[in-house]
């Protein structure tokens, strides 16, 4: 059986000092021999000057390798965050940090036979997974206060995939080196040596495409964007370190192979790439390449031609247009588009709520709703938690050791990724499965009897976001909500361009109504705000549809016979703003 | 070489993209070089002119109904919701030409349904952007995301580099009745250009 990196920090499961076991296991009174042991021993090489240090080091080159990969897949540099500062079991989620847990690590005589001989059974990663799961998802990687920012669990799935990537490209990280012959102290000094000869490419790409879409079957595109993404994570198992529904995180040895790959996907799709990647050594690598110097910014194309004859594609506008127009077969009306848009429509009513709604002869409003990560606020808003943490727990000079590595970002992923299926799952129940169609993993369309339904998405959101990352409602805020509201037949491409124009943390956007745009603290105290006086209230909105400037007039006039009750619609307005109330106040009068 | 500047308000603008589903006619938030420059050219009555130019404020999206005639069978076709700007104000730069002057104040039509009474505008010069020495450039030029729209084989009149581009076409007239669409660079395109062509 072959090394299973996965397992190598299981040893982190005991209690050393109850078992008086060091975790690579070294000392462990039953030893075994298979190729995971061997690499849970060796997965360390003690500095020269190091206290405590391990006796195990690594021998071989597979071994040699996971020692490499454990450092890049490390919450903190080996250098950085230095000092007595205790030890913290628990993960210490910078953007949820749980306080007064204590963590049940393995204690007994038993407990370590067992794990001793479940190692003995050469299981593989995906069962190791599956049985520690949840100790893992809750033991730091680094037990460290100050450290015990990342779980065990991302850990060792990140030493997995940088294992991998440094074993199946022998070209670019050579190692001819007879590792059995050298002393732990050379090992160290060529851990050091490769860490400054080797490198890798680390890429953003945001995926774009220019078909806009008119008809609910050229939703599609969202579906073909998904099956891109999940596409990718299958060709590249070990190279995706973090992603959104529009954006990937990779990391490479081969930069170019790769980008040839999706390049190839791409022009099959008719979508773009925009690209910043950075190459360093694996030592210099950063989460963000926007951060390495000499980083290069592209974006790919599919062929573009220097001229394009008419007919052009009425969708894309990037391509001929077939010469024979797709005709409807209820209107009759036609459509000169291109092939690749063609066979997009073509994909068949994958989204089909929403065909449905379109038939309807009631017209029915559909909220859509959008989240946004973006990757460089997230980056930013995680340093600055990290930061704050280090202050707390007496770290001297916190900013200059706050440094947010890759297994922080794919820490994050988990926790967006369940806060996304909660917040899905929270509006099914309350709004009903059949008035949601789930479109991508942060998009939606949602069938609304009332605009009063807008502020049950709000809420949710807002509950949700707090219970998930309540250290991000006082940093800057990475994610984005927007909620475009919007009767069907209202053109589905300007629904989206409103989408996608969002600015604030909560966009709300009522087409032909008006518009919200609030910052994330916000939002908990404009759903607080109650009206009572409705009245007035239905007064000023009406005004509002005539003269914005009348209505402001009419909400300061003391001479007028509302003034007094427009009190609280007053000091709504000096906290939020005149445009935001007025909307706000649009969505509950409905 | 350098640009004329000037200011151009107009009350409705349907600065029109392809009409989408046969029924619906969005409008972009931009001034593209195909659009400003066939509007001067057939003011002017100069071939070789050259002009982009940018929106400045946020304009009032409208919308407008209406039902196309055939003009041969002069029957009503589908109804067409046209997408439109109201209270349009914005910048336009010409290419400056040692060959004529233009006036420091033009009345011209632009984009679509200009028999509806859409696209009247009135540009009326500002300045001129100096970019004929080196220092003159690097004190007027910049990185960030373009503003407009320009063919790509015009992008060295207004001394534009592109960095990340973001491709479209626009439609070129080859003559009176025909065109072609060529490769452009489209707003939000990362460039390195006059400062006064960037967001």
């Amino acid at each position: 059986m072959s090394l299973v990196p996965e397992l190598h920090d299981i040893g982190k499961l005991l209690d050393t000092r109850a078992t008086n076991i060091k975790h690579n296991l070294e000392n462990c009174p039953i030893q075994h021999h298979t190729s995971t042991w061997r690499g849970i021993i060796e997965h360390h090489c003690s500095p020269i000057h190091e206290k405590d240090p391990f006796e195990k080091y690594p021998t071989s080159s597979d071994t040699f390798r996971l020692h490499i990969a454990d450092g890049l897949a490390a919450a903190t540099s080996r250098y950085k965050v230095r000092g007595e500062t205790g030890s913290s079991y628990h993960v210490h989620k910078l953007w949820n940090p749980r306080i007064g847990i204590t963590f049940p690590l393995l204690k007994t005589q038993e407990d370590v036979k067992r794990l001793v001989s479940y190692v003995a059974g050469d299981p593989s990663a995906q069962d190791y997974f599956i049985k520690y799961g949840y100790l893992l998802r809750n033991r730091a990687e680094d037990a460290t206060s100050g450290r015990n920012i990342t779980s065990l669990y991302t850990h060792s799935k990140l030493t997995g995939q940088f294992f991998k990537i440094l074993v199946l490209d022998e070209t670019s990280f050579p190692l001819r080196e007879d590792l059995g012959s050298l002393s732990r102290e050379e090992v160290a000094e060529l851990t050091t040596r490769k860490e400054n000869e080797w490198k890798m490419s680390v890429m953003r790409c945001k995926i774009g495409f220019a078909l806009e879409p008119v008809r609910a079957r050229d939703l599609n595109v969202f579906k073909a964007q998904e099956s891109f993404i999940n596409e990718v994570k299958a060709v590249f198992p070990h190279n995706i370190l973090f992603h959104t529904s529009d954006e990937l995180l990779l990391i490479s040895s081969n930069a170019q192979q790769l980008l040839n790959n999706l390049k190839a996907k791409i022009e099959q799709l008719g979508f773009s790439l925009e690209i910043i990647r950075g190459e360093a050594q694996i030592a210099g690598l950063k989460p963000d390449p926007e951060d390495m110097v000499g980083n290069k910014k592209e974006t790919i194309y599919p062929v573009l031609p220097r001229e394009i004859e008419p007919p052009i594609c009425e969708l894309c506008q990037l391509n001929k247009a077939n010469p024979e127009p797709w005709i409807d077969e209820d209107s009759g009306i036609s459509e000169y588009i291109c092939s690749k848009c063609w066979k997009i429509r073509e994909m068949g009513s994958i989204l089909r709520k929403l065909v449905e709604w379109e038939t309807l002869e009631t017209n029915p409003k559909i909220c859509w709703v959008k989240l946004w990560l973006d990757y460089e606020k997230l980056v930013c808003s995680l340093t600055e938690l990290y930061v704050e943490y280090l202050k707390g727990v007496g770290v001297t000079d916190p900013r200059k050791q706050a440094e947010i590595r890759f297994s922080t970002i794919s820490e994050f992923q988990w926790d967006y990724d369940g806060f996304l299926a909660d917040f899905w799952k929270t509006i099914e129940s309350q709004i009903g499965q059949d008035n949601v169609q789930r479109i991508l993993l942060d998009f939606s369309g949602i069938k609304v009897e009332s605009l009063n339904e807008i502020k049950t998405v709000l809420k949710i959101y807002n509950e949700l976001f707090t219970r998930f990352f309540p250290k991000l409602k006082r940093a800057v805020c990475p994610i984005k909500l927007s909620v475009v509201c919007s009767n069907i037949k209202f053109p589905f491409l300007e629904n989206w361009r409103l989408l996608r124009d969002s600015k604030s943390d909560v966009n709300v956007h009522i087409v032909g109504k008006g518009k919200m745009d609030l910052s994330i603290q916000d939002i908990s105290n404009i759903l607080d705000i109650e009206v009572k006086s409705k009245a007035s209230l239905h007064r000023l909105i009406e005004l509002n549809k005539k003269s914005t400037r009348l209505s402001k007039i009419v909400l300061y006039d003391r001479m007028d016979k509302d003034y007094k009750r427009n009190t609280e619609i007053r000091e709504a307005v000096e906290r939020f703003g005149f445009q935001n109330v007025l909307t706000y106040a649009e969505i509950l009068s409905d | 070489m350098s640009l004329i500047e000037y200011r151009l308000k107009s009350e409705a603008l349907c600065l029109g993209e392809r009409i989408k589903k046969g029924t619906f006619r969005p409008t972009i938030t931009t001034i593209p070089y195909s659009q400003i420059t066939g509007a001067l050219k057939s003011v002017v009555g100069k071939n070789d002119i050259h002009a982009t130019g940018c929106i400045t404020n946020s304009p009032k999206k409208e919308y407008l109904t209406f039902s196309p005639k055939d003009n041969i069978t002069n029957v009503s076709k589908i109804p067409i919701t046209v997408e439109l700007l109201t209270d349009v104000e914005g910048r336009v730069y010409i290419v400056k030409n040692q060959a004529y002057n233009l006036p420091s104040s033009i009345e011209l039509v632009m984009g679509a349904l200009r028999t509806r009474g859409l696209g009247n505008c009135t540009i009326n010069k500002v300045g001129e952007i100096d970019l004929s020495t080196r220092e003159a450039r690097i004190r007027n030029t910049g990185n960030g995301l373009l503003n407009t729209r320009i063919p790509i084989e015009h992008l060295d009149k207004f001394n534009v580099r592109s960095i990340r581009p973001r491709y479209g076409y626009l439609f070129k007239p080859t003559s009176l009745t025909s065109g072609i669409y060529v490769l452009s660079l489209f707003e939000n395109s990362e460039v390195n250009a006059p400062r006064v062509l960037l967001k």
